[in-house]
């Protein structure tokens, strides 16, 4: 009952303040655009015997699309602890960078402050500005969240009323959601690469294609797994050099 | 709880703690060149390698569906011509169409 009380007080301190509609108005979308792919983990969890109590265990303490829908088939062949650690990791390795260069936002309550940290992912990563304050971010976040882990008990339930058929392979339930980040991603290399002052926009285009075909490199080296660290270090080494 | 799903979410908990907690709590005292590099050069190239990693994996399912549709929604986004709502539905309605 305390900590649900505390909840409620930390909800009501984040939602207190009226500039909080902007960050809410840029974040429902987002939260929106996820509900598909976590309701499709939900349904396919349930169907692979994930208990309801299961289900919402992995949204709040894993809280990972890819990772989440790597484990599955993974946790029905009953692989090692080792084995699943590795694969996550290297899943979600993309998120240290992204952990670090975001921590700035984040608030000082030790609690507070890795409950955030916890709740970061690519969408709200792209959802936030670098002038959002620190309630922003935890409503940014914590709105995500929240669709994410609801989102998949709900799949779960309609998983055992929808045909097998429309949860299957030849559904791409994720498409939204990919749309949704490509267009958050392209706004903010507007503003990063394209509207800084003083800086060449020629130069920076040309910087930003150049990482891409390196990206891109990767990907076909090193797989879409393991690219990220190498591919997102190579990019901040050609894009130091230019005027960004 | 299943074992195996114990070990799954366990491991998935182990890793946000090493990648995502963890970082927020590491302080280094940065020079203004390294800080560039960590508040505008480093997000940038992450948000880089996000497009790259959607379009190629968005391409390899549908490539002519997702080529169109991705372009369409990166070009409406860069162009600052529509909002996040209707560039998502135009992006999804664009891909389902071309899909079918």
């Amino acid at each position: 009952m305390k900590s649900i009380a505390r909840i409620r007080s930390w909800g009501a301190a984040v939602l207190q303040t009226g500039t909080l509609h902007r960050p809410l108005y840029r974040v429902v979308p987002t939260a929106l655009a996820i509900v598909p792919v976590s309701a499709l983990f939900g349904a396919l969890a349930a169907r692979a015997d994930w208990s309801w109590l299961e289900i919402l265990a992995v949204g709040v303490l894993g809280f990972s699309g890819s990772g989440q829908f790597a484990l599955l088939p993974l946790a029905e062949a009953d692989a090692g602890f080792f084995t699943m650690l590795m694969v996550t990791a290297s899943i979600n390795s993309r998120y240290l960078p992204i952990a670090y260069a975001s921590a700035g936002r984040l608030p000082t309550s030790l609690i507070q402050r890795a409950v955030v940290a916890h709740m970061l992912g690519d969408e709200a990563y792209a959802t936030e500005h670098d002038s959002d304050s620190k309630r922003a971010v935890m409503l940014i976040r914590g709105t995500i969240f929240c669709a994410w882990v609801g989102a998949g008990l709900l799949g779960a339930v309609l998983g055992q009323f929808i045909p097998a058929a429309w949860v299957g392979e030849g559904v791409n339930l994720g498409f939204p959601a990919s749309v949704v980040l490509m267009h958050l991603s392209a706004l903010q290399l507007r503003a990063r690469l394209w509207q800084v002052p003083g800086s060449s926009r020629t130069r920076g285009l040309a910087a930003a294609g150049l990482c891409a075909g390196v990206s891109l490199l990767l990907i076909s080296l090193l797989g879409p797994l393991y690219f990220w660290i190498p591919s997102v270090l190579a990019a901040t080494v050609i894009l130091g050099r230019t005027d960004i | 709880m299943n074992q195996s799903v114990a070990i799954a979410i366990g491991a998935l908990f182990l890793t946000s703690c090493l990648v995502r907690i963890l970082p927020a709590f590491v302080s280094l005292r940065m020079a203004p060149e390294s800080r560039r590099y960590v508040e505008r050069v480093l997000p940038a190239a992450v948000f880089i390698n996000f497009a790259v990693y959607i379009a190629y994996s968005e391409l390899v399912r549908e490539p002519l569906a997702a080529a169109v549709s991705l372009a369409v929604v990166a070009a409406v986004a860069f162009l600052n011509a529509l909002g996040l709502i209707s560039a998502a539905a135009l992006g999804t309605a664009l891909y389902f169409l071309l899909a079918s």
